[in-house]
């Protein structure tokens, strides 16, 4: 199952899974919530959740998601030419 | 400015709205000419307007309207919805972009038929969940493009009802799928301006983050608590981690299999562009509901301390003194009953910050997130049902010679049908298009998943799990919704656990329907090694 699958599919995995899962421990361990603790003068959740995961971390797995296998292809296109 | 006014700066930006939309209609009309142009728009299309529309068609009045009263409703925790589904649209990227991309079908279920070697049986099976889906969100975009047109222009909701399918049947049925690629594009970053604008004013009225985050607290104390947390929760659907977690992937993997996101990877210009179009789809979508979560978590407290309704004295002497009160008054100025009263609270709460260019802006995105999600699902419709259902099932010789024809008939059909529909919608109706999500996913992704990546994929798999998780989680979601009272609640929760247990949607059903999928594909023969070698090995390689 999933063989050929390019091996930065399980990076972009790990980061979106496991950023999602620390957040949520952090959150329900916190017991009234992250709110109050700010970021750079902003309540965390608004950094944390409402631009990092919303925003920031799906452009970047989307990015590595395009780059890495367009440059894999560039790789072999460019070793098959020297052959 | 009162209720009643419409300033006229919101209908310049509505009349412009209207005037470029009909004008890429018309010239797109060329696209008629050839079936392929209609269909999937010559395959031609680039990352960036493939992407804003990925964005504008997959988020849907649902989202706009919906998603900002549920957090309205459940509070901080829902904000993890909205995460899971934009994190959610990168894994189209390698998942199924480029591999359907490189198959290049012409209808959602060519691949399927192809993978699983069944011309017809397979055809009519993944199809059935993908014609009620459709119905049910054509509605649900239908009522969201007369709410905008309603609540904030003051036209009556049958006129706006008019209004809006006359001119998704005007670009659709002129220019195909080339048209709705063009219009789609304009509306996802029509809908990312009018969503950031409202959200960065909202911001600015209260003096920062920090101002905005303490209003929400002092305005609803319990707004801020996490699951589990020992001063109470902020909804008892929130009340557990199960709650949390199972929105979070109610949608997450819709993007990668949703017929009206999948057929658009096949209108990309090649297996980078499908690709890459993905990114552009999470750049638009994410800063969209952004937005979003800002409008959402506000909306109480600008309704209570901002809308001139609040103190409003009622005929029985009552006064309007809280924001579920203030979207009762709303609803019943209307006089219209096709959508839950939470469902007003954005543009409610718009109207509250008295800006009139505002809610100008925030008309022509809500237009275009509504118009884009039924245009989106019309042409999937007009080829399962005019290609797929027509030419390949029932082997009709006029649709076979005049595939545009049998097409557009269908584009007629099936607006007028959702259009029927929308003019007195039931409520479940509405309801049911979260069903749609975890439907389509556990019924028809695993076979478009597993088909692409497991060699053992098999057909016997993929009919059963399609018919078996299309009745399983409608059951399951009637049978919380009217015995337990919310379609959240985990529907053999009480008989197993003694107490309700949260689960978004009934979601638990995809992990089981994936397991289903693997163990029924074990137990039964194989498909050819011919079929598994072109359909299966060769698209995971570009």
């Amino acid at each position: 199952m999933f063989k050929g699958m390019h091996p930065i599919f399980w990076v972009g995995i790990a980061i979106m899974y496991g950023l999602s899962i620390v957040f949520w421990i952090i959150e329900i361990a916190s017991n009234t919530g992250t709110w109050t603790t700010s970021i750079a003068g902003i309540p965390a959740p608004f950094v944390y959740n409402n631009l990092f995961m919303i925003w920031l971390v799906p452009i970047f797995i989307a990015w590595l998601w395009y780059y890495f296998p367009e440059k894999t292809n560039k790789e072999k296109a460019s070793q098959g030419k020297e052959e | 400015m009162e209720v009643g006014q419409v300033h006229p700066i919101v209908v310049i930006f509505a009349v412009a709205y209207f005037v470029v939309i009909f004008g890429i209609g018309w010239y797109s009309r060329k696209a008629a000419a050839s079936p392929m142009e209609y269909m999937v728009a010559g395959r031609s299309v680039g990352p960036f307007v493939n992407g804003a529309g990925l964005a504008s068609a997959f988020l849907s009045p649902a989202s706009f309207l919906g998603l900002p009263a549920f957090i309205f409703l459940l509070g901080y925790s829902f904000w993890w919805a909205l995460s899971g589904i934009i994190l959610g649209m990168p894994l189209a990227s390698l998942l199924t972009a480029a591999p359907l991309r490189k198959y290049a079908p012409v209808s959602f279920t060519d691949y399927y038929a192809d993978r699983y070697e069944n011309e017809k049986l397979v055809r009519i099976v993944t199809s059935i969940p993908v014609i009620i889906t459709g119905v049910l969100y054509i509605t649900l975009a239908m009522v969201g493009t007369a709410l905008f047109l309603m609540a904030i222009l003051r036209v009556p909701y049958f006129w706006s009802l008019v209004i809006g399918t006359g001119a998704v049947l005007f670009y659709v049925y002129l220019g195909g799928m080339v048209a709705t690629m063009w219009t789609n594009g304009l509306q996802g970053i029509l809908m990312t301006i009018a969503s950031v604008t409202v959200a960065l004013v909202i911001i600015s009225t209260f003096g920062g983050f920090q101002g905005l985050a303490e209003a929400i607290g002092n305005n609803n104390p319990k707004f801020w608590l996490p699951p589990g947390s020992t001063e109470g929760a902020s909804h008892p659907l929130m009340g557990i981690w199960t709650g949390m977690v199972g929105f979070f992937f109610v949608w997450h993997y819709g993007f990668a299999t949703m017929p009206y996101t999948v057929v658009r990877f096949f209108t990309a210009m090649d297996i980078n562009a499908a690709r890459r179009a993905t990114f552009w789809a999470a750049f638009f979508g994410g800063l969209m509901y952004w937005g979003l979560i800002v409008i959402g978590s506000a909306a109480r407290v600008i309704l209570e301390t901002m809308h001139p309704i609040m103190g409003t004295v009622l005929e029985d002497g009552s006064k309007v003194d809280s924001a579920v009160g203030v979207l009762k008054y709303l609803q019943g100025y209307y006089g219209c009953n096709a959508a839950a009263i939470t469902d007003y609270s954005m543009i409610a709460a718009t109207q509250a910050l008295q800006q009139p260019w505002l809610l100008g802006i925030l008309v022509a995105g809500g237009l275009a997130i509504s118009m884009s999600t039924v245009a989106a699902w019309t042409v999937v419709m007009q080829v399962i049902i005019g290609r797929d259902w027509m030419v390949k099932i029932l082997e009709n010789k006029w649709a076979n010679d005049n595939p545009v024809k049998a097409m557009r008939m269908w584009i007629i059909i099936s607006l007028v049908v959702c259009f029927l529909l929308s003019i007195n919608p039931p409520a479940m109706v509405l309801d049911l298009s979260g069903w749609a999500f975890v439907l389509i996913i556990a019924s028809v992704g695993p076979g478009l998943i597993l088909g692409i990546w497991w060699d053992r994929a098999t057909t016997a798999a993929h009919l059963s799990t399609t018919v078996v998780f299309t009745f399983a989680t409608l059951f399951s979601w009637l049978y919380a919704k009217f015995v337990l009272g919310s379609p959240h609640w985990f529907f053999l929760s009480e008989a197993i656990f003694g107490q309700k247990i949260p689960t978004g949607h009934q979601v638990y059903w995809i992990p089981i329907a994936f397991i289903f999928f693997i163990v029924v594909s074990l137990l039964t023969k194989p498909n050819s090694e011919e079929t598994v070698k072109k359909y299966s090995l060769d698209l995971r390689y570009d």
